[in-house]
């Protein structure tokens, strides 16, 4: 398996319409719930998004390039960042 | 036979032994817990959870404990097990109560709202009890049976949920790129977020020819597939082939065919 890692800060998933897991091929990313209490998150849906299955990332960027806050970074498997043109 | 079968199956596969969807089943409190949790917590919160944990199987000391506590609670919680179109479609007899309930995993995978979800049994009741404003719509066995023939044909892979072994209460139709139990498995190596099939794929060298656009190595969702240059044909790779049958449907000349898993030595017992 492939180590590529992939970090996202400051993450709305709501407000940017969750581009990054339409955009990735392989399913990398979940969306969790933000609070931890159902009742209320009926009421208020809030997510972020996580790359809880990192593993299956194969480096495309697709991610990072449609992120609307620039919030994702994936990292090569030497630390290097992966840049999208 | 696997372990469930040879525990719940009465001489026969245990999503095929009809006692196994009576009402009775719904009288073991763990399962009417298992069911609250999954349904009324929040299936969200519930793959959040499990996704989470069985993380904690790749480190170094502490997995190996992690991964014989999940193999000892699972069976007892929620899980699946690969069938093939012809069980599937033979499974739903047994059931009553179709409700289409949108797919959790797409939905938090891949932001899709697929209505694909086909569950059965005290599902509808509960759903209505428990989020009454979530979507959910009621449909017939006919519908039920056709919804699993498209999702074959559009190459989606079914697996039978459990509520606590042996209670089925759901039949998906998987898509591998959004499939969190399939996704945990293969990254994390655990076993009983989603058990293989019953069947293995086998090809008939004599009849595969190898296609110009060989549909079935695309639709096979766990790799299982790859071009033999050799003997000019594809070759299945009986240890990774979860049994789902894709390919088989998309065979043109008919090559592939599904055969029990205890007759091939390289998948036998690999569940």
């Amino acid at each position: 398996m492939a180590a590529y890692r992939v970090k996202i800060r400051d993450c709305d998933a709501v407000a940017c319409g969750y581009r990054c897991q339409e955009a990735c091929p392989h399913g990398v990313f979940l969306a969790v719930p933000r609070t931890r209490n159902r009742a209320r998150h009926a009421a208020e849906p809030r997510y972020r998004v996580v790359p809880r299955f990192a593993a299956f990332c194969d480096g495309c960027g697709e991610c990072v390039r449609v992120c609307a806050a620039d919030a994702i970074t994936v990292l090569a498997p030497g630390g290097a960042a992966v840049r999208v043109p | 036979m696997c372990e469930f079968c040879e525990k719940h199956g009465q001489g026969n596969r245990w999503y095929l032994n009809p006692e196994n969807f009576s009402e009775k089943m719904m009288e073991d409190r763990q399962r009417v817990r298992t069911l609250e949790k999954v349904g009324g917590w929040g299936i969200d919160y519930y793959i959040d959870f499990t996704s989470k944990v069985t993380q904690l199987i790749n480190w170094p000391v502490i997995g190996k404990v992690v991964k014989a506590i999940i193999g000892r609670m699972a069976p007892n919680e929620h899980g699946g097990q690969v069938v093939s179109l012809e069980d599937s479609l033979q499974l739903l007899e047994y059931a009553r109560d179709f409700v289409l309930l949108p797919c959790a995993c797409r939905k938090l995978v891949g932001h899709r709202d697929d209505m694909v979800c086909l569950n059965f049994g005290p599902i509808k009741d509960m759903q209505r009890r428990l989020i009454p404003e979530g979507p959910m719509e009621e449909i017939t066995l006919e519908e039920a049976k056709e919804l699993v023939r498209m999702s074959d044909e559009r190459g989606h892979f079914h697996q039978v949920l459990y509520a606590k072994v042996p209670f089925p209460v759901c039949i998906c139709n998987c898509d591998a790129r959004y499939c969190t139990s399939l996704k945990q498995r293969r990254a994390n190596n655990v076993e009983v977020a989603i058990f293989k099939g019953h069947e293995v794929c086998a090809v008939d060298r004599e009849l595969c020819r190898f296609c110009e656009d060989p549909v079935c190595i695309s639709r096979c969702a766990f790799g299982a597939m790859h071009y033999d240059a050799e003997a000019g044909s594809v070759h299945v790779h009986a240890g990774e082939c979860f049994g789902c049958g894709l390919c088989r449907s998309a065979c043109p000349r008919g090559a592939l065919s599904l055969v029990s898993r205890d007759r091939v030595p390289s998948a036998a017992g690999r569940w």
